[in-house]
């Protein structure tokens, strides 16, 4: 348990409850240069770099206890390229609780497609899902191919 | 400068200082309708070096957090002082 801090005036800052314990006094974290409260939102992150083959687990996320909507991002830069194509796919359970899988779409150097086969920067496209509660949403990477890139995965609960 | 506003037991609604100056007391806005508080997320700011939290003309202190760097260092929390909106960072 924590206590909280004072200033010189012995003005306490702000404490919350555990969402742990629904109990447990806990201090409230500010960035110190913005003065921005910081504040933990429905969104997950995750990031791979200098891959060198297919990636199973780039960013999973669990939904929760009810069913809920969610945006998919994704990027991927590949550094350097020898032969082949990767791809990004996405797979979750959706509300009727039947498995799918997406290959995301996005630009790529000069057009729009799935498939990364050469040096540049791809910028997926948002998806926009359904899934059913305690399911698992899945960012990995598939392909066959001969190349190093890094990849960059979010998911951010919107209902 | 605004003073925090007051239900009828005379506790003070949500007051901040303003990301301009650090000094000037910001009413924190709510939406009426969902009851939801009005934020602005980003991650720009300026530190403006003020080290305990302004009061309003009724001594009412701004919100005080912990400084993320060190855990133990109070900081105020800003407001933009133009909509009312509570400065977060949820990145």
């Amino acid at each position: 348990m924590a206590d909280a801090k004072r200033d010189a005036n012995f003005v306490p800052t702000l404490l919350g409850v555990s969402s742990a314990d629904g109990t447990t006094p806990t201090l409230v974290y500010a960035d110190p240069t913005t003065h921005r409260l910081l504040v933990d939102t429905a969104r997950s992150s995750g990031s791979a770099t200098g891959q060198t083959g297919t990636n199973a687990n780039v960013l999973t996320v669990t939904v929760g206890s009810a069913d809920a909507s969610y945006w998919v991002g994704v990027s991927s830069t590949c550094t350097a390229y020898t032969s082949g194509s990767m791809q990004i796919q996405l797979a979750y359970t959706d509300e009727t609780n039947t498995a799918r899988t997406a290959t995301i779409q996005g630009h790529f150097t000069s057009g729009y497609g799935i498939n990364i086969s050469g040096t540049g920067a791809f910028e997926g496209q948002i998806l926009h899902i359904r899934t059913k509660a305690a399911t698992n949403i899945v960012v990995s990477t598939i392909g066959t191919f001969a190349m190093t890139y890094d990849i960059y995965a979010t998911i951010t609960k919107v209902s | 400068m605004a003073d925090a506003a007051r239900d009828d037991n005379d506790v003070p609604t949500l007051i901040a200082a303003s990301s301009a100056d650090g000094t000037t007391i910001v009413r924190v806005q709510v939406i009426a309708a969902t009851h939801s508080l009005r934020v602005d997320d980003n991650t720009t700011g300026t530190d403006h070096g003020v080290a305990n939290a302004v009061r309003d003309s009724n001594f009412v202190p701004v919100l005080l957090a912990v400084s993320s760097a060190d855990g133990i260092t109070p900081v105020e929390v800003y407001a933009d002082a133009a909509t009312g909106k509570l400065l977060i960072d949820s990145v």
